[in-house]
């Protein structure tokens, strides 16, 4: 009990401290484009999916992506498959949904991990029953 | 490191689940050492992780005793004192070892495979601490005497002795139990 | 049959032993890499860090408000740091993360799931 409460009051104190830190201008406003033509062979296959869209995205979706992508050779062979095909949708996004998704993100992996697993089965189980038995995505 | 952490985690987890007996204990013990590890040495080359996490993780469980008041603490102290070390044969030369020839050469014909890894947890879980730490790192995690000399802070010699004692208690045990390997 | 003999023999029983861990384990400690993850490099790194000062509060034989008071000192510097590190901390590895992890991204968007994730929270 005594625990829960010390994790609540720190939850709570880390949640306003999280909103300032959200509050940065994480996107800077300026950060210069980087043309198509001009990322790495293994850049270019790996965001081959928005290969179309990429000259015309912000310079900071640009980076953000980019430095995503430093992470691909170490991610999991099912980790990429899923990079892979959630990047396009991903990237097409508005800023806002991108955002609206990340802070969604964080609040789930705040959670104990129990319910993390809840959480995931749950909505897992809606999809399934809503579109029929397909394989999960 | 994510990597590396993926690569290890269920063996780290099952070291302290056989070292604390209890599968809460060793998800707090192995989130622990994961977090030392990746807060304090994410500058170092891959290469030195194995080490530093088994370092890191071994003192994770020795904390765990260290505060709890867990009957084990005993036999950690002793154990790791040099002394007490006779108690390791005590429960098992009450039992009847010696009918070797009947035992069964294939483990599937005596136990479903699931009840043999049970009784081989359980031989582990029942070592002293000191020699399960040792074989652990020597036998399971690979690691060379020298290595697990410094992981466990003590002599080589000593590393030798726990796993030796180790080894001859964990086969008198699965004998024991008509489990041959 | 020598040490490294027996050693050899019992080895793929443990491996197989740490395979087996059962679905819910394995979240668990796929969680607890995540976490440490967080601790290696990102702004929400010290969120980690307080969950294990819960821990080792709880050992100790301290009041609630003891306990409570513990946090002050680390939030505050969770804010410090957050700030100083929010402008140049590699938000890529956030977006990766998401990327990768089970859920589809649109699920971080679904009414429903945000409002489960809510009571969760509760």
């Amino acid at each position: 009990m005594a625990r829960q409460i010390a994790r609540l009051i720190a939850a709570g104190l880390l949640a306003a401290a999280a909103s300032v830190a959200s509050a940065q201008p994480s996107e800077k406003l300026k950060t210069p484009q980087t043309p198509w033509t001009r990322l790495s062979p293994e850049e270019r296959r790996v965001l081959e999916p928005v290969a179309p869209e990429w000259d015309r995205m912000p310079g900071y979706q640009q980076e953000r992506l980019k430095s995503a992508v430093r992470r691909y050779p170490s991610m999991q062979p099912i980790q990429k498959e899923r990079f892979e095909s959630r990047i396009r949708d991903w990237a097409t996004m508005s800023p806002q949904q991108r955002k609206e998704a990340r802070e969604t993100f964080q609040g789930m992996r705040r959670l104990p991990p129990e319910k993390q697993h809840e959480l995931r089965e749950r909505w897992l189980e809606r999809q399934s029953q809503d579109s029929g038995p397909q394989p999960r995505r | 490191m994510s990597d590396f952490l993926a690569s290890v985690e269920r063996r780290g987890f099952k070291q302290a689940v056989f070292a604390v007996h209890d599968d809460d204990s060793a998800y707090d013990i192995l989130q622990d050492a994961m977090m030392r590890l990746a807060e304090k040495y994410s500058d170092r080359p891959a290469a030195e992780l194995p080490l530093l996490f088994q370092r890191i993780l071994q003192n994770a469980i020795r904390d765990y005793f260290r505060r709890s008041k867990v009957r084990s603490t005993w036999t950690t102290l002793l154990s790791s004192m040099g002394i007490g070390q006779e108690e390791d044969y005590d429960p098992l030369d009450t039992m009847e070892i010696d009918d070797v020839g009947s035992v069964p050469t294939s483990p599937a014909d005596q136990l479903e495979q699931g009840q043999v890894m049970e009784q081989i947890e359980e031989a582990v879980k029942s070592l002293p601490a000191r020699q399960r730490e040792a074989f652990m790192l020597r036998y399971w995690e690979e690691l060379d005497v020298s290595e697990t000399a410094k992981v466990m802070g003590c002599s080589e010699g000593s590393v030798k002795t726990h796993c030796s004692r180790a080894t001859h208690a964990l086969a008198k045990i699965l004998r024991s139990k008509g489990i041959t390997l | 049959m020598n040490e490294k003999d027996f050693a050899d023999k019992l080895k793929p029983w443990l491996d197989r032993s740490a395979q087996q861990v059962g679905e819910m384990q394995a979240t668990r400690l796929k969680a607890a890499r995540l976490r440490a993850m967080d601790a290696w490099r990102e702004p929400v790194r010290l969120f980690g860090l307080v969950t294990m000062s819960a821990n080792t509060a709880q050992t100790l034989q301290y009041s609630v408000l003891q306990r409570a008071l513990l946090f002050v000192p680390i939030a505050a510097l969770v804010v410090f740091l957050a700030l100083q590190s929010a402008s140049e901390t590699d938000l890529g590895e956030l977006d990766a993360q998401l990327l990768t992890q089970e859920l589809p991204p649109d699920a971080f968007l679904d009414q429903d799931f945000r409002s489960w994730l809510g009571k969760s929270h509760g």
